[in-house]
């Protein structure tokens, strides 16, 4: 969604202007927003290397 | 992954080093009367990883979470603090954190907004959009804005902390006109964007309470359909009420209004970066200088005057159970009796005010920006006794009472300011006679809150917030709470905002 139309819609003041693009993300199918991401014990460690 | 960027940094002579996985979704609704305008689902993933090499902070981020990305953004981060190093001039001072090890915390949500369906959230919001049409609006928008930070931190002090974060926040504008008199009135809603999940729209009977004039006012769970309803009726009263008389009132101002002057009056000027003039650029400076806090005697407002900070209030927008940089979140105070006592401050701030603990309030809006000092939830506390709405409405000669947010002017110190609102009535020999029109309210900050002279108890307690506060260059935004409950301020001066020059 262009960070624009996203102000205009919501109604937010024109500070709202500076937010970054990447604070509103890709766009994805309603669905993907039930994906649970990158399990825990990938995220801490890979196995390359001790902690 | 996190370990990756770590031991990179480790290895490449990094004093210290954090790493934040972050996976931002977020779930957008708007109509407009009886039309869906958009639904917007987005997803931001990636890692941020700080530094600390040669005493300078350095900082990179990467959308490519593989071992190759990882350690190239390490790599670039600790370049950049290297580089950095030769203009700085003292090494950054952190100051001490307990390891937390393997932990977690959750947003303690009852449902999760992505497990409901979008055609009951727009059904929703339609039905408030007919509700205010039905009861004489001529336009109507509303929006449901829903977040889930995914969130995971890992430093060289031994923490690994997962959380999972909730807010969501319900809101609409109603329009009446009066085509004739060529007059528009507006009416925005009463809700407060909140750190839940969606039970938040379930509009539980017992989170309501009822106000003066028949103001319906929310506390942990909102009902759209009926404030819509109201605001469709305020609407139209607005335009034939009456337009205040300028001069001096006793101002009864309610807790969503309240909230938005204590987050410009007292969360701003006591962020200690602001203090300190490094956001003189963008956001300005703060009148609370630290000569004021260090008399130890400053009296930013009366004695019944307590404004606390915390991330730890369950259902506000700041309530974590870690802040961005790996610190356990508390609460802690501000203004104690009236008397200025303590900043907002994170870990390498707080060497600066003689302190050796962070105060927990590190905030980064997204893996791909840097974690720095963010306001947390600043609220005013309940008064002790029991005292409602109608005890202090009857205890008010000459007053107004003011609910709900509105147009609002503050000085770049943060000390002179004007503030409107949603609604307002005048109150009369303890008795609300009427609407009033064009009311904004002007005062500095010491003098606004040492006219505090009376809280309502803790019945009355709700919570305001700000979805989107923004600060820093590059900018970057954060959502936060203020609780209160409705405060009275004697002797206040009230403009009139309408008047023709």
């Amino acid at each position: 969604m262009e960070r624009r139309k996203f102000v205009q819609l919501a109604g937010l003041g024109t500070g709202a202007l500076m937010m970054p693009s990447l604070f509103l993300g890709n766009s994805i199918p309603v669905e993907a927003l039930l994906d649970p991401g990158m399990d825990i014990a990938t995220k801490k460690d890979d196995g390359r290397y001790g902690s | 992954m996190a370990d990756t960027a770590l031991n990179t940094a480790r290895s490449l002579g990094a004093t210290y080093a954090d790493a934040r996985i972050g996976r931002y979704l977020n779930q957008y609704v708007f109509t407009r009367e009886d039309k869906v305008q958009n639904v917007v689902n987005t997803e931001s993933f990636g890692i941020g990883i700080r530094v600390i090499a040669n005493g300078t902070w350095g900082f990179a981020s990467t959308n490519s979470v593989t071992e190759d990305g990882i350690k190239k953004a390490t790599q670039q981060a600790v370049a950049i603090a290297k580089a950095n190093s030769k203009i700085q001039k003292d090494p950054v001072v952190l100051a001490p954190v307990e390891s937390y090890g393997e932990v977690s915390w959750k947003t303690p949500i009852k449902k999760d907004f992505k497990d409901v369906p979008v055609s009951e959230k727009v059904e929703l919001l339609l039905d408030a959009n007919a509700a205010a049409m039905d009861n004489g609006a001529n336009y109507v928008n509303s929006a449901l804005f829903m977040v889930n930070e995914q969130k995971y931190f890992a430093s060289t002090e031994g923490s690994y902390i997962d959380q999972d974060i909730h807010r969501i926040w319900p809101t609409f504008g109603v329009t009446a006109i009066d085509p004739a008199a060529g007059k528009f009135k507006s009416r925005q809603a009463m809700s407060a964007p909140m750190g839940m999940g969606y039970e938040y729209m379930d509009g539980l009977e017992s989170e309501k309470l009822v106000g003066p004039a028949g103001l319906k006012l929310y506390r942990n769970s909102y009902d759209i359909v009926e404030d819509a309803t109201l605001a469709a009726k305020q609407a139209k009263e607005m335009l034939t009420a009456k337009s205040v008389d300028a001069g001096k009132y006793d101002l009864v101002l309610e807790p969503n209004h309240l909230g938005l002057t204590i987050h410009e009056s007292v969360g701003h000027p006591l962020e200690l970066d602001r203090v300190l003039g490094y956001e003189a650029n963008y956001a300005g400076t703060s009148f609370a200088t630290l000569d004021k806090w260090k008399s130890g005697d400053f009296k930013y407002g009366s004695d019944i005057v307590n404004l606390v900070a915390d991330k730890t209030m369950p259902g506000s927008l700041g309530n974590v159970g870690f802040d961005d940089e790996g610190v356990k979140t508390k609460q802690w105070d501000l203004v104690r009796n009236g008397v200025l006592k303590n900043y907002q401050a994170i870990r390498d701030q707080v060497h600066m005010i003689d302190q050796n603990e962070s105060h927990g309030c590190c905030y980064a809006q997204s893996w791909n920006d840097v974690q720095f000092q963010r306001m947390p939830n600043v609220s005013l506390e309940a008064g002790k006794e029991k005292y409602s709405i109608n005890d202090m409405i009857k205890d008010v000669e000459k007053g107004i009472y003011i609910a709900g947010r509105g147009s609002y002017s503050i000085d770049q110190q943060r000390y002179n300011f004007q503030f409107g609102g949603t609604v307002f009535y005048e109150i009369k020999n303890g008795e609300i006679v009427g609407m009033l029109d064009d009311v904004a309210y002007q005062s500095n900050t010491q003098e606004f809150w040492n006219s505090c002279v009376k809280i309502c108890d803790e019945s009355d307690y709700r919570i305001f917030g700000s979805f989107f506060d923004g600060k820093g260059q590059p900018s970057q935004v954060s959502a936060v709470s203020h609780g209160s409950s409705t405060t009275r301020f004697n002797d206040v001066n009230v403009i009139n905002t309408g008047r023709s020059i």
